[in-house]
């Protein structure tokens, strides 16, 4: 074989060699992260520094995440699902995938924050909100929308933006919020949905995906989860946020065990700890502007003052899981795909 | 027909820059007259500049001075599309994607001319090159000297004022090269078309052309007939490039009146009709073609040499014959007396005394 | 060649077979329902000709900007410099991951685009749909057909236009009747490239289709990751095979005819009267300059993204975008630049033997050999991305979660340039080379080595080039495929884009574009110093 040939393969292997081998030895288990990295990263970290366990962790959007779980369940990669919606642990949790386990927490949450056979326990609390571009207000002398009505102005004419119920658990959260307000009559919901589809420039894949365009004005409003939009404006994009008198729904975020999970024990730790103020009580550290679902944590100041007032209902969890396939394969016939 | 028009090339120049030579002449002050239905080779090495000056005739190519005149017409300025020339390329240039018809009919449809006159005009010219029949075969599909009769059928059909060949038979086997210049010289007659042909092929060249231009960097050296240029060449270039040649160093012994006396080693020569001024005392070369040579056997007067090497041709003998330092070439007819020296017998050497060229010492 | 055979059978034919399997066998029954279920939902169909809208505008739209630009670069006589230009306008797309243009359009002419509303105020322009989509799409494939063109267009013997145009065609008839005729084979080619490049990319229409204008594959992708249907995605991306098939089958037909090159013997020297007038070069190079521009301006923007705090809100300059990619992201970096150095050798010693024996070798199967090589890389990525995930998942071949997965997919995908290159090289090589060896005594083995292989170096440089390119941009197929183990820089853009953190993702762009540039130098260069006749040749990394 020519020199240049075994050169080039000896590099490869030696390329291999080198970055094949993990740290071994220390306690570890390995996670799919829902949160997007910039939160998920210091949480597992302050995790690692309290209990030496190393966390390794690739994050995924909730559908891909859940799509990942269910294919590999016969040889399951990793040992825990941390964060996300509850709606996709609901979906897990019917696809078997999850070992029930109820973390000492559980006891003291709420019946909303955990599942009834344990297969997950929720760590945090997500309302939505309506976040508006300051500038596009001003421009159309529109105040922030203080009512679900107030987004049919046709001033919003081709300017909202929201996600798309088919991969978003924050535009499933929006449906069932607007089905809570007209008092689970479907047929009024949908009226108000195909009413507002003529001001929806784009529904995106992502629940957060709407939010940079509304920061830089190319949407001029959105419904998207509080701790997003809180990020949008934290990053410095000038947008207000403002919640509807009628009440908007909230959705829970969760951590569950894997079925056949590998490293069960120090899996049990993390989820022991996430659920506990231990985890909780540091969103604020690192302004994460979830609402702790631990009773005990006290809401970050700055994140109460913006919750003050609002009217913030809960999803039922057994009503939104009993209708969400038929009402989201509804809302892509009637809404996604409204013909005019 | 249109009449044969005549070409005159003036001072036609062509520069390139060149990476690493700087500035180089492709073509250099070339003027050249070609009477109307005659056919002139530009005979060369190649990178001489011949397909340079035919491609500047033809318009493919813009001279950086000089001008091109067809007929009494100035088209230097003019585009190839606006010449009315016949072009004949080495690769033959087929269009690949036509058929025979298609391709000879080009020209035609683009003078817009009625179908059945295209039909009639391409029929004829078809059975002119012997291709009839061929009419919906495509280029890939046929011979290389079938290639190359669509090529000139194309050339032709269009009746253009002058026809330009640019080295047309180099890619053909020998035997077909042969019969290919035949046909289109007796074509060239036939359409009394004016003709510029370029080849590196001396022999080429001198069976087709009434006249020779031959070419060297980029210039002109000489031209004439055949056998002006064979018989009397003006420079060593022009002597070895046209046929085999001996040049034999000679002083001028005496010279006046059509006659030069020479001495060639210790032996005295008397040369008639020597056109070349020639100054007594002079160092020269005389131009001496190998078949003029005649060998004696040992004795007598002329020169002494020795058969080095024979070789029998069939119709003619190749000697070469060692004379002092040098080495003569020396063709014989086969049949001759002198035709049967066998290496290694020494010989008496007559050199001619009529019809020899005399070079300046350095040219 | 065993070997060979086996690895064609675990890498192409077995992942494909499961992908089959699943979406028409349910519990072991044949049950071809769901893809009559698919045939019937209006939405689907919608998608299913949307998909096909956008592959034959992109793929006309492309060929038509790829023959402006080639034909520009071989017949205007541009300097140096100018060529350069459209070269670097025409690389850039291709050496991009593969939504940097739809971003670089939404930031540009989206409601509050820096053109459409900074420069000429307009309100409520929409960005998303067809428009923009077809937009972004030719500008990143039209470069395909630009670097199939310029050869085609380059082989033509100029003698031949000489020819016409002596023969009284005005220039813009022999470009009618010659130039333009002689290009068709090549222009097939390209439209089929192209058509086929759009036909699989689902990035830019996750990002610029909105919603009134469905694609098929972005469709499977959401149908698997939104909807967790795994047989409805396998069934989608089956029904994407169809076109896909087609374009294959139409593609080796064109590339099987004849290309109309010289037939033999010195083509002529290049034109000096080019088959362009004076004046059309003008509009010509414009047209070109124009899209350069766009291009240039799509990765200022990116760049300029990349260096400050937040792109439309805080122009504050800032290096932390790049601090941030090789501090969390540095393991995506060194996952990806593994992966590729790990597939690079391999991909190249895999074309250069796979081709060889296509080429060179009479056995049974020769012909099926090279049809099922050409598989992978004639599917769209989704595809393979999800035939890959179904059948190496469980037992008996486990590989998901390995870098194994990552390459094999890489290799089976874009080494077929290598083969393609590889073949066409030794279809120029007279075999009378390898005949000399052998009369001087040297074995067949011998003869390999010291006088095929090393003519096939700049085959063994263009296959490992593409797969290097790929492996660093590609995201179709792999987004399916990295897992907790192994992820890649192209997946952490995606990521960053969904995540509102485009100076990240802007940053890892330019890092991508970066080294992809570095180690195409390096190639060249290398392959400069082996002297052997032929270059890297950039009209190798064609491909989705």
């Amino acid at each position: 074989m020519p020199r240049w040939l075994t050169a080039l393969g000896a590099a490869g292997l030696a390329v291999t060699a080198l970055s094949a081998t993990p740290g071994v030895g220390a306690e570890s288990l390995n996670a799919y992260a829902i949160w997007p990295e910039n939160w998920a990263r210091p949480m597992l970290q302050e995790f690692e520094k309290a209990t030496g366990i190393k966390v390794n962790f690739v994050r995924f959007s909730s559908g891909e995440a859940l799509a990942r779980l269910i294919a590999e369940k016969n040889t399951p990669r990793v040992d825990v699902l941390f964060g996300g919606p509850v709606e996709t642990f609901a979906a897990g949790a019917r696809e078997g995938i999850f070992e029930p386990y109820q973390p000492p927490a559980a006891a003291g949450l709420p019946a909303r924050f955990k599942a009834a056979d344990g297969s997950w326990t929720a760590i945090a609390d997500d309302p939505l909100v309506f976040m508006s571009n300051s500038r596009f207000l001003k421009d159309n002398r529109l105040e922030p929308p203080a009512s679900w009505e107030d987004l049919l102005d046709p001033r919003y004419k081709n300017m909202l933006q929201m996600a798309d119920a088919r991969t978003s658990g924050t535009a499933v959260t929006r449906i069932f919020s607007i089905l809570e307000v007209n008092g689970r009559d479907e047929t009024k919901a949908f009226e108000y949905m195909k009413k507002k589809r003529r001001n929806v420039q784009l529904y995106t894949k992502s629940g957060g995906g709407g939010t940079l365009p509304v920061g830089l004005g190319q949407a001029g409003a959105g419904i998207f989860f509080i701790v997003d939009a809180l990020d949008t404006k934290a990053k410095g994009y000038d947008v207000t946020l403002s919640f509807p008198k009628e009440g908007i729904g909230t959705s829970a975020e969760a951590i569950a065990l894997i079925r056949g999970a590998k490293n069960p024990a120090a899996a049990r730790k993390l989820i022991d700890w996430a659920t506990s103020p231990a985890m909780q009580r540091l969103y604020a550290t690192h302004k994460i502007n979830f609402v702790p679902a631990h009773p005990e944590v006290p809401i970050e100041p700055g994140l109460a003052a913006v919750l003050k007032g609002a009217k913030i209902f809960p999803i039922d969890e057994a009503y939104a899981g009993a209708n969400r396939k038929r009402i989201v394969e509804r809302w892509v016939n009637e809404v996604l795909n409204l013909k005019e | 027909m249109m009449a044969a028009a005549g070409i005159r090339l003036e001072r036609l120049t062509r520069r390139f820059a060149h990476r690493v030579k700087g500035e180089v002449y492709a073509a250099r002050d070339v003027s050249l007259t070609v009477a109307p239905g005659e056919l002139v080779t530009l005979l060369g090495p190649s990178g001489c500049g011949k397909t340079t000056t035919l491609r500047m005739i033809a318009g493919f190519e813009r001279p950086d001075a000089g001008r091109v005149l067809i007929g009494e017409e100035d088209v230097t300025g003019l585009l190839a599309n606006r010449r009315n020339i016949g072009f004949v390329f080495q690769n033959y240039a087929l269009f690949p994607h036509l058929t025979v018809f298609e391709n000879v009919a080009y020209g035609l449809r683009v003078q817009r001319l009625a179908q059945d006159r295209i039909a009639a005009a391409v029929g004829e010219v078809l059975a002119l090159v012997g291709l009839a029949g061929y009419e919906r075969q495509f280029p890939q599909q046929l011979s290389g000297g079938e290639q190359q009769r669509v090529a000139l059928a194309r050339a032709i059909v269009t009746r253009p004022r002058v026809l330009l060949f640019d080295e047309p038979l180099s890619n053909l086997d020998a035997q077909l090269r042969v019969r290919m210049r035949a046909e289109i010289r007796a074509l060239q007659q036939a359409l009394s078309i004016t003709a510029i042909y370029v080849t590196h092929d001396q022999e080429e060249a001198m069976a087709i052309s009434d006249r020779i231009a031959v070419m060297s960097r980029g210039t002109i050296v000489q031209e004439g007939t055949a056998e002006a240029l064979y018989r009397r060449p003006a420079s060593e270039f022009v002597a070895r490039f046209i046929g085999r040649v001996n040049l034999v160093p000679a002083r001028v012994v005496a010279a006046g009146g059509g006659h030069v006396e020479v001495e060639v080693g210790d032996h005295r020569l008397r040369l008639a009709g020597v056109e070349a001024a020639a100054a007594s005392g002079e160092k020269v070369r005389l131009v001496v073609r190998p078949e003029a040579v005649a060998l004696a056997p040992a004795g007598g007067d002329g020169l002494a040499g020795v058969v080095r090497t024979r070789v029998f041709l069939g119709e003619k003998v190749e000697y070469q014959v060692g004379v002092g330092d040098d080495t003569l070439q020396v063709t014989r007819y086969a049949g001759a007396a002198d035709a049967a020296f066998t290496p290694g017998t020494v010989v008496t050497v007559h050199l001619p005394t009529a019809g020899v060229g005399l070079l300046p010492a350095g040219a | 060649m065993l070997v060979l055979w086996a690895l064609l059978a675990l890498f192409v034919v077995f992942p494909l077979g499961a992908l089959v399997a699943r979406a028409f066998f349910d519990g072991g029954r044949f049950a071809p329902g769901a893809l009559l279920a698919i045939a019937r939902d209006p939405n689907h169909l919608r998608a299913f000709g949307n998909s096909l809208l956008l592959g034959a505008l992109v793929g006309v739209a492309g060929t038509a900007l790829g023959f402006l630009f080639a034909f520009t670069a071989v017949r205007v006589g541009l300097p140096r410099g100018w060529s350069a230009v459209l070269d670097a306008a025409a690389l850039l797309p291709l050496v991009s991951p593969p939504f940097t243009t739809a971003i670089a359009i939404i930031f540009s002419f989206g409601p509050r685009g820096l053109i459409t509303w900074h420069l000429f105020g307009l309100k409520g322009f929409t960005v998303y749909g067809l428009g923009s989509t077809f937009a972004a799409e030719t500008l990143t494939y039209f470069p395909l057909a630009y670097l199939t063109l310029k050869p085609v267009l380059a082989a033509l013997d100029p003698n031949v236009e000489d020819m016409a145009f002596s023969l009284g065609s005005s220039r813009r008839r022999v470009f009618r009747t010659v130039t333009l005729p002689l290009t068709v084979p090549g222009l097939g080619n390209a439209f089929l490239l192209v058509f086929a490049a759009s036909l699989a990319d689902f990035a830019t229409p996750l990002i610029l289709a909105g919603n009134d204008f469905p694609v098929l594959p972005t469709q499977a992708y959401l149908q698997i990751t939104g909807l967790f249907d795994f047989k409805g995605g396998a069934v989608l991306s089956f029904v994407l095979l169809v076109p896909a098939f087609v374009v294959f089958v139409l593609q080796r037909a064109w590339v099987g005819r004849r290309y109309y090159v010289t037939i033999g013997g010195k083509t002529g020297a290049e034109t000096a009267v080019k088959s362009v007038a004076g004046w059309a070069r003008w509009p010509l190079l414009a047209g070109c300059l124009a899209v350069a521009a766009v291009i240039g301006w799509f990765y200022a923007l990116l760049a300029y993204a990349s260096v400050v705090v937040a792109l439309g809100a805080n122009h504050a300059w800032t290096w932390v975008h790049y601090r941030v990619i090789f501090t969390e992201g540095l393991k995506a970096i060194r996952d990806t630049l593994v992966i590729a150095g790990l597939g690079m050798p391999l991909g190249g010693v895999y074309g250069i033997l796979l081709g060889y024996l296509v080429a060179r070798k009479a056995f049974a199967g020769r012909r099926a050999m090279e049809v099922v090589s050409m598989v992978n890389y004639a599917l769209p990525g989704t595809i393979v991305g999800i035939a890959y995930l179904i059948a190496f998942n469980d037992p008996p071949l486990v590989l998901t979660g390995t870098a194994l997965i990552l390459v094999a997919c890489y290799v089976f995908r874009y080494s077929p340039t290598g083969i393609r290159t590889t073949v066409a090289l030794l279809q120029q090589i007279d075999p009378g080379l390898e005949e000399a060896s052998q009369s001087l005594g040297a074995g067949s083995a011998r003869t390999f080595w010291r006088i095929t292989l090393p003519l096939l170096v700049p085959a063994f440089f263009a296959g490992l080039g593409v797969v290097f390119i790929r492996s660093m941009t590609a995201i179709s197929a792999t987004i399916f495929l990295i897992s907790i183990n192994w992820t890649l820089i192209t997946v952490r853009i995606l990521e960053n884009m969904t995540e509102l953190s485009l100076g990240p993702a802007a940053a890892f762009s330019m890092l991508v574009v970066a080294i992809v540039f570095v180690v195409m130098a390096a190639l060249s260069r290398l392959l400069r110093r082996f002297r052997t006749p032929g270059r890297v040749m950039v009209a190798g990394l064609l491909g989705g």
